[in-house]
């Protein structure tokens, strides 16, 4: 064993740490998204009417669109991921780049269509638009972050080099975006449900 | 013996390690022992807070109609008397063993991620602070740890008070997250060579089933605490009825989280009487692999129990009784542990020290605290019993039997290895014996007091009810206790600078922080160990190889900031991973954190939207120096 051993050089490369916390975060904040998800349904099956009178139903269109635009955003999200471990920073930018552009695209019009609700009857008239508001704005507040995340990774593999700590860093970023795609899913399904 | 090879790796293993001694290093530092010694002395401090709460409510308590406290104030000292010891004593003291022990126990030379681990720690200081900040303005978390609505919406708690706890939780919920986060993938992934997922010491095991719950129960409390600040900031609705609310919701929400949490802070308890069992024992653990399966069982089934705390609420019988079957079924697991540990003291040939009495204290109370506990889980029995001093009994053997005794002995077990020096005998003895007698003699009254129908959270009762005996005994128990632990202070205290030499290894332990010398160096292992066994400081042989392979300057790592990575089942050897070394972030961002949840309390929008964007400036920072740079 110890003849093995004294040469220790990497065997088999392992998923850098950075990916393993990536992952542990996702845990968290999948529950926490589910958390407010079943306290949607919690209060739902509670109340006789939902949404509640005088509370027009929510739009399903627009919400449908930006999620599909979200959605495809992942691809570059991976195309980032990919090109960054072969060492392609030139690829990795613009993967980077398509991606913010996409999911700034689903930010403003997610906001948009929040902005509209809000003048329409506001979060606080009813545990129904609060519960809309909590969940669509945590959303929202997910994919803003990534946006300022992904930027910096931008502006750091444009004007540095890309050094293991940057392509780590976007790896486990890309596995962050897909996760807040696939939460996008739930939280569109979730809020729309009510016309369906 | 040593060589002059052996004599260049030491001395250049120090020169990349040490840390200049100062006010820089202070605030900068990541080494995972000094972290974790900062999270013992301080969460002993709140322990500390904690315990002068409760002697206050045991004095107004020990005779009926007393004025000594008057019903405002006990609220506030009942409600943070509970919030301190759960979440700012108890786990975060865990997390200090944990933080010292597990890169130790594996043989790593830090945490996966050193800085996030100064961030938990400049957190929980920080949301520490921020909540008993609460006292000096007069209006502390007053209703209860669990914070029950509708009594803790703002039309019946209209002042500062809730919105301190519900802040305050969710600040301190990130240092946990984040915490967690770093136990899991150091346990998963920086083991040493050869230590399989069946050599894992089993305190790591319980620091890895305590962080699973962590990263999957804490979720629900902080949406809780969401919820209910944006319902009293911002007069959202989620538990007020006449909005279409549900004032049950947050009880199952707080209970999703909380009924794990009895497991985040019991399971690495219970992880210290795991490794101290078999030290004092003399022999290797029984049923090893089983007791490793019982702490993720109990981490697991733990998340399907929480509704045994509602069943005074009037849900349904069929859930009544799934929930009632799942807390019963909860029983095999521990039960499976207490033999575990039986077996191997009675297989074993005892050596009666003080960590090892404090372990033998845990078992006679955590046996009387679960029979109590299977008694609750009878839905008839605990609608009787519910909101009476049989609960308050009940929970403090489990909670103070289950955790505090462990925690003690970890004290006792763990003080040599990072001092460097024992503690003294006589006076740990002494200490035990006023610490266990104190304790039951607070506690088991309560049973009494319970059952006669006293009701919880009453700032006194009626000399009429014949309740003031009972109530005595157990506030004489409660100052008993606190000199038990007083003589405890002392002890440490005294013998942190006087105390005897401890040597490398004092007990004869079998895990690895005993392998390397008390203190250990900043570096931790000079050539890291191989592992071919669950008790690897037992294996002679191969702690020899350790030292040979220092000679030959092999898995020395002497290259930087190095740890190896190793594969999460079998502990093979993947890469060498590279960690940062002192950083400023860690506490700036802890301070930009602490700016928003102060600004946010004060109900200044503007200055907690510059909090936000320093926070983010703070990340930024953060990841501007790339470790290795």
């Amino acid at each position: 064993m110890s003849e093995q051993l004294a040469v220790p050089v990497a065997l088999q490369r392992g998923r850098p740490l950075g990916y393993w916390g990536m992952l542990m975060l996702i845990a968290t904040e999948a529950v926490l998204f589910g958390a407010i998800i079943a306290s949607y349904f919690y209060i739902r099956f509670r109340t006789p009417h939902w949404p509640p009178p005088g509370v027009p139903e929510p739009k399903v269109l627009h919400p449908l669109l930006l999620t599909v635009v979200l959605i495809v955003s992942s691809l570059p999200a991976g195309i980032a991921s990919w090109a960054a471990r072969r060492q392609l920073p030139g690829r990795a930018a613009w993967g980077l780049f398509g991606t913010i552009a996409l999911a700034a695209i689903y930010a403003a019009g997610t906001l948009v269509v929040m902005v509209h609700a809000w003048h329409k009857v506001g979060a606080q008239h009813d545990a129904y638009d609060s519960l809309f508001f909590t969940l669509q704005g945590a959303h929202v507040a997910h994919v803003a972050a990534g946006i300022l995340i992904n930027l910096y990774l931008l502006v750091k593999i444009s004007r540095g080099r890309l050094t293991q700590y940057r392509i780590n860093g976007i790896w486990a970023m890309s596995l962050y975006w897909h996760f807040v795609n696939v939460l996008a899913v739930f939280v569109l399904l979730t809020t729309i449900s009510p016309s369906l | 013996m040593s060589t002059a090879v052996g004599r260049e790796e030491l001395h250049r293993l120090e020169s990349i390690w040490a840390e200049k001694p100062g006010l820089r290093t202070f605030l900068t530092t990541v080494d995972h022992k000094k972290i974790g010694t900062r999270y013992l002395v301080t969460s002993f401090a709140f322990f500390v807070a904690a315990g002068l709460e409760a002697l206050s409510m045991r004095t107004q308590l020990a005779v009926p109609d007393a004025g000594a406290i008057g019903p405002k104030a006990y609220d506030e000292l009942f409600s943070m008397h509970g919030t301190t010891m759960i979440f700012l004593f108890v786990t975060p003291m865990l997390n200090g063993f944990g933080n010292y022990m597990v890169p130790l126990q594996i043989g790593a030379r830090d945490m996966a991620f050193p800085r996030m681990n100064a961030l938990s720690y400049w957190i929980y200081l920080a949301s520490g602070i921020f909540l008993y900040s609460s006292f000096l303005l007069g209006s502390a978390p007053n209703d209860g740890w669990f914070n029950y609505t509708p009594l803790a919406e703002k039309a019946f708690t209209p002042g500062l008070n809730i919105d301190f706890y519900n802040l305050g939780l969710l600040f301190l919920t990130v240092s946990s997250t984040v915490g967690a986060t770093n136990f899991l993938v150091t346990i998963f992934k920086l083991r040493a060579p050869g230590m399989s997922l069946n050599r894992i010491p089993l305190f790591c095991w319980a620091m890895a089933a305590q962080s699973f719950s962590l990263i999957f129960a804490l979720p629900a409390l902080s949406v809780a605490n969401i919820f209910l600040e944006l319902e009293r900031r911002f007069d959202f609705h989620f538990f007020d009825r006449a909005h279409g609310g549900d004032a049950l919701l947050w009880q199952h929400l707080f209970w999703i989280f909380g009924h794990p949490d009895v497991y985040i802070i019991f399971l690495p308890a219970v992880g210290i009487v795991s490794t101290v069992v078999p030290v004092f024992a003399r022999r290797s653990m029984i049923a090893h692999d089983w007791l490793a399966l019982a702490t993720m069982a109990t981490a697991f089934i733990g998340f399907g129990v929480w509704v045994h705390h509602m069943f005074a609420t009037g849900l349904s019988n069929v859930t009544y009784a799934f929930y009632s079957a799942a807390s019963m079924v909860i029983v095999i697991p521990s039960g499976v542990q207490i033999f575990g540990w039986l077996a191997t003291v009675l297989k074993g040939r005892p050596v009666i020290r003080s960590p090892f009495l404090y372990i033998l204290g845990f078992i006679v109370t955590f046996v009387i605290g679960g029979v109590t506990g299977v008694m609750f889980a009878a839905i008839p029995f605990d609608q009787q019993i519910t909101d009476s001093y049989f609960v308050v009994a009940h929970f403090h053997y489990v909670l103070f039997g289950g955790a505090v005794f462990p925690i003690f002995a970890g004290i006792h077990y763990w003080f040599p290895k990072i001092t460097g020096r024992m503690l003294d005998e006589r006076l740990a003895t002494w200490s035990f014996w006023l610490f266990f007698v104190g304790f039951n003699l607070t506690f088991f009254p309560m049973h009494i007091l319970g059952l006669l129908g006293e009701p919880r959270r009453v700032y006194t009762y009626h000399p009429g009810f014949g309740w003031g005996l009972w109530n005595l005994l157990s506030t004489i128990g409660s100052f008993t206790l606190a000199v038990g632990i007083l003589g405890t202070v002392v002890n440490v205290i005294w013998s942190r600078s006087s105390g005897a030499a401890a040597g490398d290894d004092p007990w004869g332990a079998n895990t690895l922080e005993w392998a390397t010398s008390s203190p250990p160096p900043e570096y931790n292992f000079p050539s890291i160990p191989v592992v071919h066994s669950v008790d690897p400081n037992w294996d002679v042989d191969d702690r020899r190889d350790d030292a040979r392979r220092l000679e030959h300057a092999e898995l020395t790592l002497s290259g930087g900031h190095e740890t190896i990575g190793t594969d999460w089942l079998d502990a093979d050897i993947e890469e060498i991973h590279e960690g940062p070394s002192e950083s400023p972030w860690p506490l700036l961002l802890a301070l930009t954190l602490s700016w928003f949840f102060v600004a946010f309390l004060a109900g200044h929008w503007v200055l907690a939207g510059i909090g936000v964007g320093l926070i983010a400036v703070a990340v930024g920072g953060w990841h501007l120096k790339e470790p290795g740079e």
